[in-house]
């Protein structure tokens, strides 16, 4: 408890009248890699959105290291800072070069000094591979890549978490694996990460625990092993006899 | 680029519409197509051609050029004047109506949409003569400022031409993807900083062609300030042709004048576009 670096604190979320998440409680650990898989429309990328508050939510509270996200006083902008986020759609900034697009928040947010953000982003583009793509556009680069660039982007702010909202959902499958690659060596270094995904094998591989959503609530939390090969509920169940 | 453009369409349709489009393939297939259209636009080009040739060689008085050029020349340095002032003053001002338009606060969001409504939805002719004519009339005693005339004009070009720089710049606000913000947003940025470092850049070029075309507008909305005795290039027709019968003389300075503005304006917009092009293609 006291480890926990993000805390779901019993939250409840509505899109107007329809009740999306349902007393989530969740913690995540210092470098835990807690992957969230479900079916589509089960909450699972609401629930990570409303970790850095793309998302409100109505009851419960959630903190990152002790403190809250969810209060209404909550100074947003400088918890962000510590939670790193890549969407499923890049979102990478298209008038900005691979470079740019990494040293912006630290340069406009943290108002380092334009060599150290640079020099910065150079290391981070080197560890994603894409070193040489410095100096190109996102529209230049191919799915895979812009993804790396984006990863590189939430890393630069020096995050304590990660949050990964189905980030090869929208890749041509052979491009895939450079993306799990950047994220296993993330894991690797300790990186404390919230992962939703339909890579099963990503899961069990990387994954330090398995959540099953499914209707807005938790039906099953458990390590990979266990979940893959004996999920102890009947969703559970059916949820893994439909991926074979 | 035509042919390119009609050779491509009609290859695929006659590929996958074949039964409609047969009958029409019979006359007008790619190569009468292209020669209908060389054929009507030169005619048209010569046509042209020849009338300006008529009118360059018989109806202009050259000798009246000398007299009547320094006049033409002072309008010109005139309207130039106007159109930097308002242009520059109308599309700083747009771009905070456009921000105003897209604002999550209803009383900022009405009041910029009602501003919109009536600025685009009364001819520039009566906003000119409420503000020349009508505003001075409010002031209890005599109107203090001499020369309402250019007044009148730089700020009717402004608070007209915003109301149409504010939906370009809301339109190409809109295009953005939400994904733009919220990433900004996510990296901790504000609001405000998000807007401006990452939203505003793109939506100015996807706004860019549209607020060119208005700036453009603005430059021929100047021959309205005629009424209002300001002595633009108009007044200069005007004058000339009352005082020698003779339109064609000033009709061609008029002409030269406001191309010599509005032809490169169109360049810079479209420099402005290829400068934005961000390593490719338009959209991500």
């Amino acid at each position: 408890m006291n480890n926990a670096v993000l805390q779901f604190d019993d939250i409840d979320k509505y899109f107007g009248e329809t009740h999306v998440l349902k007393d989530i409680t969740l913690n995540i650990d210092t470098s835990e890699v807690c992957v969230i898989v479900g079916p589509s429309g089960s909450g699972k990328s609401t629930l990570l959105r409303c970790a850095n508050r793309l998302e409100e939510i109505q009851n419960g509270e959630i903190r990152l290291d002790g403190q809250s996200i969810s209060a209404v006083d909550a100074d947003v902008n400088r918890l962000r800072q510590r939670i790193g986020m890549v969407f499923q759609s890049f979102n990478l900034f298209p008038h900005k070069t691979a470079l740019e697009n990494v040293t912006l928040a630290p340069r406009k947010v943290k108002n380092l000094p334009d060599k150290e953000a640079t020099q910065r982003a150079e290391n981070l583009l080197d560890e994603v591979g894409l070193l040489e793509q410095s100096s190109s556009y996102p529209n230049q680069l191919s799915g895979g890549q812009k993804q790396r660039v984006a990863i590189a982007r939430a890393l630069a702010m020096e995050p304590k978490i990660m949050l990964f909202d189905e980030v090869t959902s929208a890749l041509d499958p052979e491009l895939v694996g450079e993306v799990l690659g950047v994220m296993r060596d993330l894991a690797g270094d300790g990186m404390t990460m919230m992962v939703v995904t339909h890579e099963m094998g990503f899961a069990r591989e990387v994954g330090d625990r398995v959540v099953l959503m499914a209707d807005g609530r938790i039906v099953e939390s458990a390590s990979p092993t266990s979940f893959f090969e004996n999920p102890s509920t009947t969703r559970g169940k059916q949820f893994l006899s439909k991926l074979l | 680029m035509a042919d390119s453009y009609s050779g491509a369409t009609s290859d695929t349709e006659t590929d996958t519409d074949a039964q409609t489009v047969v009958a029409d393939d019979r006359f007008f297939d790619d190569t009468v197509l292209r020669r209908v259209g060389v054929a009507v636009s030169s005619l048209f080009a010569l046509g042209i051609i020849l009338l300006l040739t008529y009118i360059l060689t018989s109806q202009i008085s050259y000798g009246l050029i000398p007299t009547i050029l320094p006049q033409f020349i002072g309008a010109y340095g005139l309207v130039l004047g106007i159109v930097v002032a308002s242009s520059v003053l109308s599309v700083t001002a747009g771009i905070f109506v456009g921000l105003a338009r897209v604002s999550k606060t209803n009383i900022t969001r009405g009041i910029s949409a009602a501003y919109v409504q009536f600025f685009r939805g009364t001819p520039l002719l009566f906003q000119i003569f409420v503000i020349y004519f009508g505003i001075p009339t409010l002031w209890p005693g005599t109107f203090p400022i001499q020369g309402w005339g250019l007044p009148t004009a730089i700020l009717s070009l402004t608070l007209n031409h915003a109301a149409y720089v504010g939906e370009a710049v809301r339109g190409g606000i809109g295009a953005v993807p939400d994904g733009q913000m919220e990433a900004a947003r996510s990296l901790g940025m504000g609001y405000v900083q998000a807007m401006r470092e990452v939203v505003i850049p793109q939506a100015w070029r996807n706004a860019l062609a549209a607020i060119g075309n208005d700036q453009i507008i603005l430059v021929k909305d100047t021959s309205l300030l005629t009424v209002i005795a300001i002595p633009e290039l108009i007044q200069q027709f005007r004058d000339v042709n009352s005082a020698t019968f003779d339109p064609w003389t000033p009709l061609l300075l008029v002409a030269i004048a406001y191309l010599s503005i509005t032809v490169p304006m169109g360049r810079l917009v479209e420099y402005l576009e290829t400068r934005a092009d961000w390593g490719g293609d338009t959209n991500e």
